[in-house]
């Protein structure tokens, strides 16, 4: 009998000591407070540090240059002024000091070492972030032969980091180049790494990568009137595919082995699908009144986008990739033209060239699901003839201003990669790297 | 009579200690339920959670036709500072010109003066400024508000001030389903203390912007002497009415 205060005395005690101790200044955990409810935060990129890389001082030098190139063009972060870090920072080698980098406003650091050894070139890369502690959330070493391709890689990790997507550096551009050699090109999306793949010496435009990037189909006007080409994409002697009487032009590839083509041999302007390999005709696919161009496949190659002006002012159109079924898709602005397919099929998107009220060329989205047209860019000067990056995120454009730019579609963060003059870009497939 | 009293008051037997040892548990039972909901159950509320629910203004303007292609609506520009008093340090500068003499007209007759300065009378009385307080808010919408949303209003403001979420990290259509409820403490000298995550939004980038909104805001106004010693902010990307 006497143990049964005790223990009740022993709960007693337990039950209490259980209690967690509260601040005078606190409110209790289960204390109902008024709630604030704020929203539409502020909009700004991320803020990243990118120390000088150390290591090989040429090599360094050289990693660092393509790193702060690379994460500027993606248009996901603001590149930190490296001049704004103390001097104990840049001496910090890959180390990492969580408070002394918020100091100087970062959120984020990225950081590489670049060697040369017997085995070639190595990049270690070690991505920190403000908040996750002092370890880095990201630690990757590469090695090859030249630094470029692997700071790319470092950088699409450091991306997938981010957005777990990888980024697609490595990947190539093709356009037409204006002025005194108007030949056919390809650049590397950092700008970097131009090549000239034609030696047609005529006008050649409406140049096209094939899937594998191996191939550009093109127009060329060698021979006097509109023509489709075919020309390896390291370069070399272009072969023909279309010299049909009347237009042979602006082609896009279906396939590895078909393109899709604007001709006009039977009297008006359609569609047709030709053979990549010989250009022999595969079917017909509009057989429209109007001028029927631009096409574009969706991914997967089901459908096909393209401009038509069958009923008066040119405008984008979707139809099956096997003909027939097309349907209007804009009904705003009165010249729309280049649609191009976003090659994403979790993304079904179309980017186009739209002329607003102001008779200037922008670039616009318009989402299938929705129906819902978008402005990409708003000046200056007039932007036109959209292509998508692999993971259309970005999406490379010309532009009256000169040159080939870069936009990210959500930040609107805007990148001119190349100067020179330059029309019509089509993106490549993403690097083998990308998954 | 006597074996009754007896039976009634003979020691407990073993049968008889089941039953007290019964009796007992279901005391401590009781006891233990009784602290237990002490501690857990919460009080009722004093007063209801207040929720304060931004309003968004639609622009002055013409719509546009909906034939045309979409404009990026740029937010509007910050209004120009009051002019000043342009003041030079040079001693001999000319004296500024002297505002010209208004004109009176000789021949108006003292009814058209009269009528004349009852418009301008009217005029004026329908440009009064509108009531408020010298410490309102531009954006101000009532003439008087209560003590408690004044605070909250105060708290609201500075730390949305301080918020950003790293764009392109959260895209707008994650952002307009994210939402994160943080508790935080008030002090009497309005240090912000104690943050505690009460429900995540599941994205890191937006929760590390919420924390960060309140760790750089560090400090509001000292609250008022019925202030309940903290607020649960809930942070929302883009969420215009509940």
């Amino acid at each position: 009998m006497k143990t049964y205060p005790c223990i009740c005395g022993l709960l007693f005690v337990a039950l209490a000591s259980s209690r967690p101790a509260q601040a005078a200044d606190q409110p209790e955990e289960t204390e109902v407070l008024p709630q604030i409810t704020i929203t539409d935060p502020n909009r700004d990129l991320f803020r990243l540090a990118l120390p000088s890389a150390v290591g090989d001082a040429a090599l360094a030098a050289a990693a660092t240059d393509v790193e702060r190139r690379d994460l500027d063009i993606v248009g996901l972060f603001r590149v930190l002024n490296p001049e704004s870090f103390p001097e104990s920072l840049v001496k910090e080698g890959l180390g990492f000091s969580s408070d002394l980098w918020s100091q100087v406003g970062a959120q984020g650091v990225a950081k590489l070492r670049a060697t040369r050894d017997a085995g070639g070139v190595a990049i270690e890369g070690r991505l920190y972030q403000i908040g996750q502690g002092e370890a880095p959330v990201l630690s990757k070493t590469y090695r090859g032969g030249e630094v470029r391709p692997l700071v790319h890689m470092w950088v699409n990790d450091v991306i997938a980091q981010f957005t777990g997507t990888r980024g697609v550096f490595g990947s190539r551009i093709a356009f037409a180049m204006t002025g005194r050699s108007p030949e056919v090109a390809t650049i590397g999306m950092d700008g970097q790494e131009m090549k000239v793949v034609t030696r047609m010496k005529s006008q050649c435009l409406l140049p096209a990568l094939s899937p594998s990037g191996g191939q550009i189909a093109f127009n060329s006007y060698l021979r006097g009137g509109a023509d489709l080409w075919v020309v390896s994409a390291g370069g070399g002697r272009a072969r023909h595919i279309s010299t049909r009487p009347g237009l042979n032009t602006g082609p896009a590839w279906l396939s590895g082995s078909t393109l899709v083509a604007t001709l006009s041999y039977q009297g008006n302007a359609d569609l047709y699908k030709l053979s990549a390999s010989d250009g022999k005709v595969l079917a017909r696919l509009t057989n429209s009144p109007g001028i029927d161009t631009s096409a574009s496949p969706s991914p997967g190659g089901g459908q096909i986008a393209f401009v038509s002006d069958r009923q008066g002012t040119p405008q984008i159109y979707l139809m099956s990739s096997s003909g027939g079924g097309a349907r209007r898709l804009t009904y705003q602005g009165n010249y729309n033209q280049t649609p191009r397919f976003c090659q994403r099929k979790d993304m079904p998107l179309i980017a186009f060239t739209g002329r607003d009220e102001r008779l200037v060329f922008d670039i616009f989205t318009y989402d299938l699901r929705t129906g819902k047209i978008d402005r990409v860019t708003q000046g200056p000067g007039s932007n036109l003839d959209p292509s998508w990056s692999p993971d259309c995120r970005l999406i490379v454009y010309t532009s009256s201003r000169g040159g080939l730019y870069i936009m990210n579609l959500q930040t609107h963060k805007e990148f001119r990669i190349y100067k020179g003059g330059a029309k019509n870009p089509s993106w490549g497939p993403p690097p083998d790297d990308f998954k | 009579m006597g074996a009754a009293v007896q039976n009634r008051i003979r020691p407990l037997g073993r049968g008889s200690s089941l039953g007290g040892l019964a009796a007992t548990l279901a005391i401590h039972a009781s006891l233990i339920a009784l602290i237990y909901f002490a501690h857990v159950k919460s009080p009722p509320p004093l007063e209801n959670p207040r929720d304060m629910i931004v309003t968004q203004l639609v622009a002055l303007g013409k719509p546009r036709d909906k034939f045309w292609l979409p404009r990026i609506v740029q937010p509007p520009r910050p209004k120009a500072p009051p002019p000043t008093l342009n003041l030079t340090e040079d001693p001999n500068a000319a004296p500024a010109p002297k505002e010209a003499p208004k004109i009176e007209d000789a021949d108006l007759s003292k009814e058209m003066k009269r009528a004349l300065r009852r418009a301008q009378m009217l005029a004026q009385a329908t440009e009064e400024p509108a009531e408020g307080s010298l410490t309102g808010s531009e954006d101000g919408t009532s003439s008087h508000g209560s003590v408690g949303d004044e605070y909250a209003t105060a708290v609201y403001t500075a730390i949305r001030r301080n918020w950003v979420t790293p764009t392109g990290l959260v895209t707008d259509a994650e952002l307009a389903k994210l939402v994160m409820v943080m508790r935080i403490s008030i002090d009497v000298d309005g240090n912000l203390k104690n943050p505690v995550v009460k429900q995540s939004s599941g994205n890191g980038f937006f929760d590390d912007s919420c924390l960060q909104a309140v760790k750089a805001t560090a400090k509001v106004p000292p609250p008022p002497p019925s202030f309940k010693r903290g607020f649960n902010l809930r942070f929302a990307g883009q969420e215009l009415a509940r």
